[in-house]
């Protein structure tokens, strides 16, 4: 078990150094010179070459490339992710400040796709090609082709001008965070109903479902006991993956209801080439997004025995 | 009439797709089952005795029953509402099905399994939605009655340490320690019938004979009626009261055992006893029934048997056949007095002499005009083989194994593999066997015992880890590492012909493809293809079908003709008949046969069936967790055994014999345990916790393989006793087991 979890950790180190590279490079590799547009923004003019080389040499642009890399890895170990070129913060104060925020929304989002995608998934399974199942796949159509940032607008229309319920924008109170995590997750939804379909259609036809129904158990605990644990595997895969995409979805939900998250943090970053923003910002998606998966990893240990426990030459067949 | 269960005049049809005939799956089954009796139902794959099984507890998804009656106790079950069948699945009616693998639920322990079902007895209509879920959930059974009942329960099905094993999951069980699970869940409801759907037929040999000795046991004990399905007739002939045949959705014969076996009136039913290979003499051809089993799909008048009964008259084809009484409650569905009488071996001879001359014509055709290479071992094709009864050391080898030993990694892990701290899992260890032209040599054994491994390191599929694989003299490696000549000479039939051919291409496309590889031509290559189909005798048309459009004795012939495109001189057939009815496996192994005859082939033949192997193989080689126990020539192994192992096999074989086989292990429940973990072997003789008749000695010492009596003709055995073996004969050692405390493993 605990070589297990060693190898975990391994794994996890080997994939956040690959991404904190490759991070480091892309933005390295943007075309802009950060010198001269921040430099010019402060100044309201084109500086000088003087200054130019003064503020490389500040934040280290003279270095080569790996001796900048090793260095900033090398911080951003301790947790020092360099300073903000615009508003001489520590990325880290930033991102901490920024992360709550879009963290509660990617939960939020992601809860309110599972409460409502599960159901209807097992719904649609249970009466496959009647009315129900077809009106089911409907709605996972408009959900999955809907653009978020239009159905934000929309909810924004009826539900906070219209009805007046929800505040328009912000962020602090539950109420604030309902419209985000319904846009946010529709999407999400329609995508796991669809999969919780496809495998609830799969499950239903095996042979220990029938076996279970020949015991004389109930039809809704067949469903729900015997056929859904076994269907959710690969939903559990899809959902990891979808945590990472909700992630990035923050990014223009985030914009849509003006919270102030890890979204809006970068999207700024970005427009003002302010790059220890950026990097801290992909870093900690990143990590954010390997944690995830490790933990779908555990999920599945606890959805399906067969994997991790007994193992070995314990299954014979 | 107080009958148990009674069915009468089902009919169950599937709706195919549109526009479509619907298939008639069922077409008219009437039989009933009295309290306390075990009744067999008798078939080939689509006579509908699933479908008549899962029909009486309301299963019969997705067909539908059209008309006829289900009567329990008294009670309509076709028009029953869903509380009633609830009750009557929960606490009357229990089903065991066919594959332990699949219907267990893997997520599930088994002792949550088995409380479930008998949560379910104690009150059918409450089930508590939430309570259910959330035990589910739990990894251990908590309930300390329940467990206290569970663990009952393991231990009547005979699963042994049950505490040990109550929390551990399906996956953690061999099959045949699955089915009593599955058992157990069924016993768990006290029913009054047991209805098993070929409840052994995944099984091996030895596992079948203990669970089938179990169900008699709990019949007898508990006055349970049982409806045992089988396609095998001698499977459930030994167990039955009372054995009703079923042929394409219609009961064609039924009546007490005894008589029907005696006596069988029905075509049908003679020609299902006939084509078993135990009842013919080792290398004759088999009778086989011609034609395909119907499909169910066509309307028919008259007899559904008619088009493949060579006692067939006109008005067979046309008019609905007469139930006729041949004894007492013993009736058969036809109206031909000349078919009723006719003896199993007059049926078998009888008119139709057609099949026979059409391969032997087809046989030399083939032979003459495609000067196929062969060199060596063919013998003359008479009604009976030669068979290689000659010094078994004669004649250069095309295949040698060298001390071969092949292990698997336990675990996957990387950090394991680094400090190569993993646990490797020996799967062959230190086999030696030659394999010469013109030879079959049957490799015998339990799943799981490496004997598909084997079988995979001579086609190179796996590598040696120690030890080699002698090509013609030559050590080859893996495919890889092979020359394209090497590859040529080895052909590779496997188990499944539904899974070892590619869904997406054509039968001429899957024959054609090692042609591919090999570089021919596109003109050469079809007409190889041509060849090999009239070589398997199928008609040339097939080459533009797709696997789904066949049968799976016809899908096997595919495999078999690809395994032969480039000519081998040796086949490696891994259970090419364990899937098949035993019908269409007559017609395989009579093709097998008459290939073998042909090319002068090299056959390794493996099998878990020792009636198969006794019928096709010239030497037979019987292993045991990744060793060779025991390798002789055929007749003397079997029905002369110097390894209590073989013994045993032969004493798990079903039917009643001629030659009883010698046997101090009468006793079939020795091997109802599993075999030990290939990861821990025993010390000493590693068969010794199984054993019946080893001693202290058997437990310290693990004896060579050695040649036992007349030596190098002899068989070479790895037991201590083997010598007294061959003295007593039919006798087991006398002066053993005296001492013996008794195998600690059941």
């Amino acid at each position: 078990m605990i070589r297990a979890l060693l190898a975990r950790l391994g794994s996890l180190a080997a994939v956040m150094a690959t991404v904190s590279f490759v991070t480091f490079g892309f933005v390295s590799l943007t075309p802009g010179d950060p010198a001269h547009t921040i430099l010019r923004e402060q100044r309201q003019s084109p500086p000088s070459e003087r200054e130019v080389a003064a503020f490389r040499a500040e934040h280290g642009f003279d270095e080569p490339f790996v001796v900048r890399y090793f260095s900033w890895l090398g911080d951003a170990v301790r947790g020092d992710l360099g300073t903000s070129y615009y508003q001489s913060e520590p990325v880290t104060s930033l991102l901490v400040e920024h992360l709550p925020n879009t963290l509660e929304l990617a939960l939020a989002a992601t809860a309110v796709a599972l409460v409502v995608a599960v159901p209807l998934g097992v719904v649609s399974a249970v009466h496959h090609e009647t009315w129900i199942d077809r009106t089911g796949q409907i709605a996972a159509l408009v959900g999955v082709s809907m653009p978020n940032f239009w159905l934000g607008y929309l909810l924004i229309l009826v539900c906070s001008l219209r009805l007046g319920v929800t505040p328009v924008s912000g962020a602090g109170t539950l109420s604030h965070l309902v419209l985000p995590a319904i846009t946010l997750g529709t999407g999400m939804a329609a995508v796991i109903t669809r999969l919780v379909r496809t495998s609830m259609l799969e499950v239903l036809e095996a042979e220990y479902v029938t076996a279970a129904r020949s015991k004389g158990v109930r039809e809704r605990l067949v469903v729900y006991k015997h056929a859904l644990r076994n269907a959710l595997v690969p939903v559990v895969t899809i959902v990891g993956l979808q945590f990472g995409f909700v992630l990035n979805g923050a990014v223009v939900v985030e914009v849509v209801f003006q919270r102030p998250g890890l979204g809006t943090l970068l999207v700024d970053a970005i427009f003002a080439r302010d790059y220890p923003i950026v990097q801290g910002v992909v870093l900690v998606t990143a990590f954010a997004f390997v944690v995830t998966n490790q933990l779908v990893d555990l999920a599945y240990v606890a959805l399906d025995p067969r994997i991790e426990r007994g193992g070995g030459g314990d299954d014979r067949r | 009439m107080n009958a148990l269960l009674e069915i009468d005049d089902l009919h169950v049809r599937f709706r195919s797709r549109a526009g479509s005939e619907p298939v008639r799956a069922v077409d008219g089954a009437s039989f009933r089952i009295e309290p306390g009796e075990i009744v067999g139902l008798v078939g080939e794959s689509g006579s509908g005795k699933s479908v008549t099984a899962r029909s009486i507890v309301r299963l019969e998804e997705p067909g539908e029953i059209v008309d006829g009656n289900i009567r329990f106790d008294g009670r309509e079950l076709t028009t029953a509402d869903d509380r009633t069948l609830r009750r009557l699945r929960g606490r009357e009616l229990a089903t065991v099905f066919q594959d332990p693998s699949t219907s267990l639920n893997p997520v599930y322990t088994v002792g949550e399994q088995i409380a479930e079902a008998l949560r379910v007895r104690s009150d059918p209509d409450r089930q508590p939605f939430f309570r259910e879920l959330i035990l589910g959930a739990s990894s251990r059974l908590r309930s300390r009655a329940l467990r206290s009942d569970v663990l009952d329960l393991m231990e009547t099905v005979g699963i042994p340490r049950p505490a040990e094993r109550i929390d551990d999951y399906p996956h953690q069980f061999s099959g045949g320690m699955r089915q009593r699970v599955m058992l157990a869940i069924a016993l768990a409801r006290r029913p009054s019938v047991l209805i098993a759907d070929e409840p052994t037929t995944a099984l091996d040999t030895t596992t079948q004979a203990a669970i089938l000795e179990r169900l008699a046991a709990l019949n007898e004990e508990r006055e349970m009626s049982v409806l045992l399905i089988s396609h095998d007739l001698d499977v459930v002939a030994e167990l039955c009261d009372r054995l009703v045949v079923m042929y394409d959705g219609t009961v064609v014969e039924r009546g007490p055992v005894d008589d029907l076996r005696s006596n069988p009136a029905h075509p049908y039913t003679k020609a299902l006893l006939g084509c078993l290979p135990r009842r013919s003499k080792p290398g004759t051809r088999l009778p086989t029934i011609d034609g395909s089993p119907s499909d169910g799909s066509r309307p028919q008048n008259g007899c559904a048997f008619a088009d493949r009964c060579s006692f067939a008259r006109e008005d067979c084809y046309s008019t609905a056949q007469p139930t006729v009484s041949v004894g007492e409650d013993h009736t058969v569905a036809c109206g031909v007095p000349d078919a009723r009488e006719s003896t199993l071996e007059g049926a078998a001879a009888n008119p139709n002499p057609e099949p026979e001359s059409t391969s032997e014509a087809t046989g030399t055709a083939t032979t003459a005009d495609t000067a196929l290479a062969v060199d060596g071992g063919a013998d003359a094709r008479t009604g009976e083989r030669v068979r290689r009864d000659d010094d078994p050391t004669a004649g250069t080898p095309i295949v040698e194994l060298e001390a071969v030993e092949k292990s698997f990694r336990g675990s996957d892990a990387l950090l394991d593999r680094l400090f190569g701290t993993d646990e490797r899992v020996p799967a062959v260890d230190g086999v030696s066997l030659a394999l010469r032209p013109g030879e079959t040599v049957g490799l015998v054994g339990e799943s799981g015992c490496g004997k598909s491994t084997l079988a995979r390191l001579i086609a190179g599929l796996e590598e040696p880890t120690v030890g080699a694989v002698r090509l013609r003299g030559t050590a080859v490696g893996g495919v890889d590492a092979r020359t394209d000549d090497q590859r040529a000479e080895i052909g590779v039939v496997f188990q499944h012909p539904g899974t070892s051919l590619d869904p997406k291409r054509t039968v001429g496309e899957s024959i054609a493809e090692p042609l591919i590889e090999a570089g021919w031509a596109a003109t050469r290559r079809e007409d190889r293809v041509a060849e090999l189909l009239s070589l398997v005798d199928l008609p040339l048309e097939y080459a533009d079908r797709f696997p789904r459009q066949l049968s799976g004795g016809q899908r096997q012939r595919v495999a078999i003709a690809r395994a032969l495109a480039l000519e081998p001189s040796v086949l490696v057939l891994d259970e090419p008949t364990a899937a098949l009815d035993v019908s269409t496996q007559a017609t395989i192994l009579n093709l097998l046969a008459d290939l073998r005859d042909e090319l002068g082939l090299a056959c390794l033949f493996v099998s878990h069936d020792l009636d198969v192997v006794r019928h096709v193989a010239d030497r037979v080689a019987v292993m045991y967790l990744g060793r060779l126990v025991e390798v002789g020539r055929t007749e003397r192994t079997l029905s002369n055994p110097t390894h209590p192992y073989t013994a045993t096999l032969l004493a798990s074989l079903p039917g009643d014999r001629d030659d009883p086989v010698p046997t101090a292990v009468a006793d079939r429940d020795a091997l109802a345990g599993d075999p030990p973990s290939p990861t821990d072997p025993p010390a000493g003789c590693a068969f010794h916790p199984r054993c019946p008749v080893a001693t202290e000695e058997c437990r310290r010492r693990e004896p060579p393989l050695e040649s036992v009596g007349d030596g190098t003709l002899g068989p070479r055995s790895r037991c201590l006793y083997a010598p007294e073996w061959i003295e007593a004969g039919a006798d087991p050692p006398s002066d053993v087991d005296a001492s013996d405390p008794g195998p600690d493993d059941e």
